[in-house]
């Protein structure tokens, strides 16, 4: 399995405390080549980049999971600890440690490097932000650290360019080559003595290098005397969560109708271009009526992942969790929780991989079990196409209305996630103590270069869906919609006669109670691989469907003028629960090691969608 | 002619889909079958031990075969 | 995991504290009084003396203190395994004796979770957990 791979280059280990600026410092080191194992999650995930050294060599440039010891509360500290043991197969022990260090924050992060240097590996201390160190009267004496401790100490700022520049010069193979460990890293797990001894090396280190806690900044006391108010800092989350729905439909609006104009004219171009026939058929109405008209919602995406990104940069986001600890307590999830929750919105697969920060199995199951009802982003184009066909763009007061309706979606899915945690709380015996023991880091301006670099990973993961799953999903079921082709005698448009009219037919005696036509039911069913499908799938069939010459017609409109009120709105509802990810299921499985929970979890989220689309058809039905 | 390019990008979409929605041990297997009877043939051996030796090897080590999993199983934790 | 769970329980007696007149009583009647108690005792600052030994917990907002050392004996006679992780957490992070803390916000109604200061980092902790953790009122 292991064929012929070139003498491995040397691998190198990054590893901190959380929020010690770590994953900056791993920006500034390998810049954009770096591969985040299939998810990107906030460091839960595996991230290597790659360096060249001065003579050309490659250098593999490894970012752990942040840690605040050697010895593991949770599974994402566990994998830290184990990849520096050389634990993890396929993975040797790193060649060297890059340990860093927030300057500010020496203690917490020093204990941690004593630590790591027991492990006897090649190591490097990088102390970090000494830019505000210094401005706020942080004084260490750097040899001295570096003389006690045994390893080189270099001063580092990995927000400022060139901030890394004698890091990189410390990690040169030539540098540290002679210190390379021959044996594996050995460690045991501390005793009360050992942690004692620990403490005393710990507070004699920080004596001799001269260093003091920091004056407390007045700005971060301040605002957290705003921020963390009960009553203050909850209408501030209140206020700024509505602010990033308001903003992904306004600011999203102009460069929208760009791309869809765009869209449009490309399609009306490849269709007199080509002659008619089947391949002038595949691109218009499948390729550009469905991977296109997906791609439209590529800027509230974007608008989505800025809010959420400068948010996290900010310090802002443990805050948060601190205010809504009591709430999540009280239905029995961990305050810890709230961090894999917000990134679900992102997507639920790196959520459920990052309630692995969680400690406590119980816990952690209760965040996976309701991970998928935070509306994540590939349920945006949806929500975004019905609510712009079906919600007149009203103002009511200063908020707009289509940004209303789709903060109240957003609402009723962190509702029902409230509401399924209190369930499950009742059928699980026993209480136990759940820790939240979170730290709240100092407060920062986003840097611009890491929001830029998020967001760039962010578009070419959507751009690589549409390109890939969700173009050729498209394309088969163009295909299923256009054959077998209508008798001659056909009155109806040809798809009802095709293999995807006859199964939408079948489905609809399944769907009609909770008022989804044919189409809505083929929809649905390529939306299980990947839910933007099913945007690109009512757009094919559509495009399909259409008898005479209404075909370049805009899918928008098309629906606000064939489906009721009531249909849309049950839709809607209907994707507020909906399983309708089998990624998502599959990570479940992996994560909880079992079928159960996914089975369990694809059955209620079945049971509540069905649920509330048919309540939600009925009460609309009969109202409008 | 149209209809030969469209029955091509029906099929590798086909191909394309059911690559990208099995299941990480299922495609690992899949290039190890690959790797495999490409071993006893004398042809496409460069990208045998370049290209596929790499794919083989991030499919081996993603998340799915992440060994750091073992240490501590949520099913040993349950009470 | 540490194997000692005795982590520094010797290092704070306090008389005056609601579990050394609750010790005789069975565990199971303890546990429910004792939230009780010591919200009680967090609610008023009488009755504890300056230089007393008491749970981080019961200080508030504003308060400054120096931490005596870490003993959990509250509510986690069951979980011995994770009464021990939480300690050993708790030193990790900084909550060691002599180390100065100081509360710097606490929620409504009862007052969880709070927000500590402690070796110039900042955490929230729940009420359970700052209750492992000793202080003394600094003078």
């Amino acid at each position: 399995m292991d064929a012929a791979v070139a003498s491995p280059s040397p691998r190198i280990a990054l590893v901190g405390v959380p929020n010690c600026g770590k994953t900056a410092l791993f920006n500034r080191l390998t810049g954009s080549h770096q591969k985040v194992a299939n998810y990107p999650g906030v460091t839960v995930e595996r991230r290597e980049g790659e360096r060249h050294a001065a003579d050309g060599k490659a250098l593999r440039v490894l970012d752990l999971p942040g840690t605040y010891s050697m010895n593991p509360t949770t599974l994402d500290e566990a994998i830290t600890r184990d990849v520096l043991l050389g634990r993890v197969a396929g993975e040797a022990a790193p060649d060297l440690v890059v340990c860093v260090v927030d300057a500010v924050h020496l203690p917490i992060g020093l204990r941690l490097a004593l630590d790591v240097k027991r492990l006897g590996l090649a190591m490097v201390l990088a102390v970090n932000r000494m830019d505000v160190a210094k401005r706020r009267g942080v004084h260490i004496d750097l040899a001295r650290l570096s003389a006690e401790l045994g390893v080189p100490v270099i001063p580092t700022v990995a927000v400022k360019r060139g901030g890394a520049d004698a890091l990189i010069a410390a990690i040169e193979p030539t540098n540290w080559q002679a210190h390379r460990r021959v044996a594996a890293p050995a460690w045991h797990a501390p005793t009360a003595e050992d942690a004692e001894q620990t403490q005393n090396d710990l507070r004699a280190l920080l004596d001799a290098v001269g260093y003091r806690p920091p004056p407390e900044s007045r700005f971060g006391n301040n605002l957290d005397r705003v921020l963390l108010h009960p009553l203050g800092g909850m209408l501030v989350l209140a206020v700024v969560m509505f602010l990033m729905f308001q903003a992904v439909f306004s600011w999203a609006e102009a460069p929208m109708g760009w791309i869809e104009s765009g869209m449009a004219v490309l399609g009306e171009w490849v269709g007199s271009a080509l002659p008619e026939g089947p391949l002038n058929s595949l691109l218009v109405d499948g390729v550009i009526a469905g991977a296109g008209g997906v791609l439209v919602f590529l800027p509230q995406i974007i608008i989505l992942f800025f809010f959420i990104l400068a948010l996290e940069d900010s310090g802002y986001l443990p805050r948060a969790a601190y205010l809504l600890d009591r709430l999540m307590g009280s239905v029995g999830l961990s305050g810890r929780a709230f961090i894999p929750l917000l990134s679900s919105f992102a997507c639920a697969i790196p959520g459920i991989m990052a309630a692995r920060t969680i400690p406590g199995w119980r816990d952690r199951l209760t965040t996976i079990m309701v991970a998928p009802l935070m509306t994540c982003s590939a349920r945006l184009p949806v929500y975004a196409l019905l609510i712009a066909a079906f919600i007149p763009s009203e103002s009511v007061g200063v908020f707009n209305l289509q940004g209303l309706v789709m903060f109240g979606l957003y609402a009723a899915g962190i509702l029902s996630a409230l509401l399924v945690a209190w369930v499950m709380k009742l059928f699980t015996s026993g209480k136990l103590h759940s820790p939240l023991l979170l730290e709240l880091p100092d407060y920062q301006w986003p840097n611009a270069s890491n929001l830029l670099l998020g967001l760039w990973e962010r578009v070419k993961i959507f751009l690589a869906r549409v390109g890939g799953i969700i173009l050729a999903l498209t394309i088969i079921l163009w295909f299923l919609s256009s054959y077998p082709a209508p008798p001659a005698d056909a009155t109806g448009p040809a798809i009802q006669y095709s293999f995807a009219g006859r199964l939408g037919a079948a489905l609809e005696h399944v769907f009609a109670p909770i008022g989804f036509n044919w189409q809505i039911s083929i929809a649905l069913v390529p939306g299980l691989a990947a839910r933007e499908v099913a945007v690109s799938s009512l757009g094919t069939v559509y495009a399909l469907s259409a008898v005479g010459d209404d075909v370049s017609g805009q899918l928008e409109p098309l629906i606000a003028s064939s489906w009721s009120l009531a249909t849309a709105c049950s839709l809607l509802a209907w994707y507020v629960f909906a399983p309708q990810c089998l990624s998502t299921l599959a990570v479940v499985k992996r994560e909880t090691n079992s079928w159960r929970y996914p089975l369990i979890m694809a059955g209620y989220l079945f049971a509540l969608a069905y649920l509330a689309s048919f309540i939600t058809y009925r009460v609309v039905g009969a109202w409008s | 002619m149209q209809n030969t390019i469209v029955i091509l990008l029906l099929v590798a979409a086909t191909l394309f889909s059911v690559w990208k929605l099995m299941p990480a041990r299922r495609r690992l297997q899949v290039l190890l079958a690959l790797d495999a009877w490409l071993a006893r043939r004398d042809f496409l051996q460069d990208w045998r031990t370049g290209a596929l030796a790499r794919r083989i090897k991030t499919a081996g080590s993603g998340c799915a075969g992440c060994a750091a999993n073992v240490g501590i199983r949520p099913h040993s934790r349950r009470r | 995991m540490p194997d000692d769970l005795s982590i520094n329980r010797e290092v704070c007696k306090y008389p005056e504290s609601p579990n050394a007149n609750l010790s005789h009583l069975h565990p199971a009647l303890r546990n429910p009084i004792l939230p009780l108690v010591n919200s009680l005792l967090a609610s008023s600052d009488s009755g504890i003396s300056p230089n007393a030994c008491i749970p981080l917990s019961q200080l508030r907002q504003g308060d400054a203190a120096v931490v005596s050392g870490l003993a959990d004996d509250t509510a986690r006679d069951n979980d011995k395994a994770g009464s021990a992780a939480l300690l050993a957490r708790l030193r990790d992070l900084g909550f060691i004796a002599g180390a100065r803390c100081e509360v710097m916000a606490r929620m409504w109604l009862g007052g969880d979770p709070m927000v500590v200061r402690v070796g110039g980092s900042t955490f929230a902790l729940r009420r359970a957990e700052a209750a492992a953790v000793r202080v003394s009122r600094a003078a």
